[in-house]
């Protein structure tokens, strides 16, 4: 195990010397600096896990070098104790409310000093320790959560195919297909705004309301509603999501869409003829009395249904009409390509137009 | 050592009766102490208060760590009178500091 490295940040010579004696005597890394700033560079330079800081220094201070530590990446959690001859309490609580764990009053005692620094160490490494293991639960959570999407071949009444490409291990694409009654099923894309774990979490949960709220007494506007409200509840502002869902009656050989600003889905003939089923909608999450777009038509057996996240549309530069003619082509040309490898071969051919993104191709058939 | 001009015991008792320590922090101190007592002085003649404060401070660190605990408390009052800028007064509290420092570097030169 690497000693802990702690930095000793003081103008007099002859403390620093106590300090860096002291310590090193016990095992630990010491560097020195005397004066604020060489205390930001050699923190810079190689993080400490403990920093010892005088208050009163030449140029910036004490409190200004805790504030710019706080301000740095990686020194965020950074025990820091001030060790100052500065005795008054306003002092005091200007350290502790600068983000200081700690404050000792020169002269100190060298055994005091050590307990101080051990036990501050140990209960940085500590809490490091407990955010680690609450992210990997959080991990563990999200890979279960995807683990129990929707298979083909867990549903085959559904006829459906994916590809599944997130970017990152925390993505914020989603899909899921639920039956909603017999020959009647649903087929929903969606995309949470970000890419990291929070985004992921969304995506699970949206996913979970998309299954509470599915059935014959919901139409899909009701379900997108009964989305929509408990996820405005509960996200914090920044933080929506875009979604499509289809709903397709093979009984009644119809489709009905319902979108939340998301990209159209497209219907593909037999014929290699594609359309794209376009309608306008608020995105999920966002506000309390969002409006969704909704339209239906008649569909043949044969026909397939694409609905995909935006991964798939080139946009940089290019109007959304231009990207969604690109897109129809290459959905045109797999009109012979089997259900179960449409998804992948159309994100495959889009892939050297559009480079690594998160994507979600989702095809089915009427 | 009359007065106690150097608690030495107390300076030990808080490095753990580490003689060697101790020695080498006294020989920094009587190395620098000049220095801080002449910037001390200066910043009295330039009638800067905030600079007597802070050199006030850095003496009474300086000493506090190696026993010169009246060097200390006397650098001490000097800190905590030095912002009202009564520079009458400061005068008294900086001549007293300049015999203390005398007194602690030869009561710590003896060892």
């Amino acid at each position: 195990m690497t000693s802990p490295r702690i930095l000793a940040v003081d103008d007099e010579r002859a403390n620093l010397h106590l300090l860096a004696t002291a310590l090193r005597n016990e095992g630990y890394l010491v560097d020195i600096a005397t004066s604020g700033e060489q205390a930001l560079e050699r923190a810079a330079e190689v993080p400490p896990d403990l920093v010892l800081l005088d208050i009163g220094l030449p140029g910036l201070d004490g409190f200004q070098v805790l504030a710019r530590l706080r301000q740095t990446e990686g020194c965020l959690g950074l025990p820091v104790i001030f060790l100052t001859s500065m005795e008054e309490i306003a002092s005091k609580v200007r350290g502790f409310s600068l983000g200081a764990v700690d404050y000792v009053v020169k002269p100190f005692h060298l055994e005091e000093l050590r307990a101080r620094v051990r036990i501050h160490l140990q209960l940085a490494r500590s809490l490091k320790a407990l955010a680690h293991e609450q992210a990997r639960r959080l991990e563990s959570l999200v890979v279960a959560q995807r683990s129990i999407l929707a298979r083909p071949a867990d549903l085959p009444s559904a006829r459906f195919s994916v590809h599944f490409q997130p970017a990152q291990e925390a993505g914020g694409d989603l899909y899921d297909v639920v039956e909603v009654g017999p020959g009647i099923h649903g087929y929903f894309v969606g995309d949470v705004s970000g890419h990291d774990l929070g985004a992921s979490l969304v995506a699970s949960a949206a996913t979970a309301l998309l299954r509470q709220n599915s059935g014959p007494a919901w139409s899909p506007e009701d379900t997108f509603r009964m989305i929509n409200g408990a996820l405005a509840d509960w996200l914090p502002p920044g933080r929506f999501l875009t979604g499509c869902l289809v709903r397709h009656n093979r009984n009644t050989h119809s489709l009905r869409v319902v979108s939340a600003a998301h990209p159209p889905p497209a219907i593909l003939e037999p014929s290699g003829r594609v359309t794209f089923l376009e309608s306008s909608g608020d995105v999920l999450g966002a506000f309390a009395q969002a409006q969704f777009g909704s339209l239906e038509r008649k569909v043949r057996p044969g026909d397939r249904v694409v609905i995909y996240t935006d991964g798939l549309l080139e946009r940089a530069g290019r109007t959304l009409v231009e990207s969604l003619n690109t897109l129809g082509q290459a959905i045109s040309r797999l009109t012979d390509a089997p259900l179960e490898d449409l998804p992948r071969l159309l994100a495959d051919s889009m892939a050297p137009v559009l480079g690594a993104d998160d994507v979600v191709a989702l095809a089915f058939e009427a | 050592m009359n007065r106690k001009v150097i608690d030495k015991e107390e300076a030990l008792g808080r490095l753990e009766g580490d003689i060697e320590l101790w020695n080498e922090i006294r020989e920094i101190w009587l190395e620098d102490v000049d220095a801080l007592h002449q910037a001390l002085l200066a910043t009295f003649v330039e009638k800067a208060s905030d600079g007597l404060r802070r050199a006030a401070h850095a003496i009474k660190g300086a000493s506090a760590n190696v026993g010169a605990v009246c060097l200390a408390s006397v650098a001490r009052d000097l800190e905590l009178q030095a912002p009202a800028g009564d520079w009458t007064a400061l005068a008294g509290h900086v001549d007293q500091l300049g015999k203390e420092v005398e007194m602690a570097k030869k009561a710590l030169s003896e060892g």
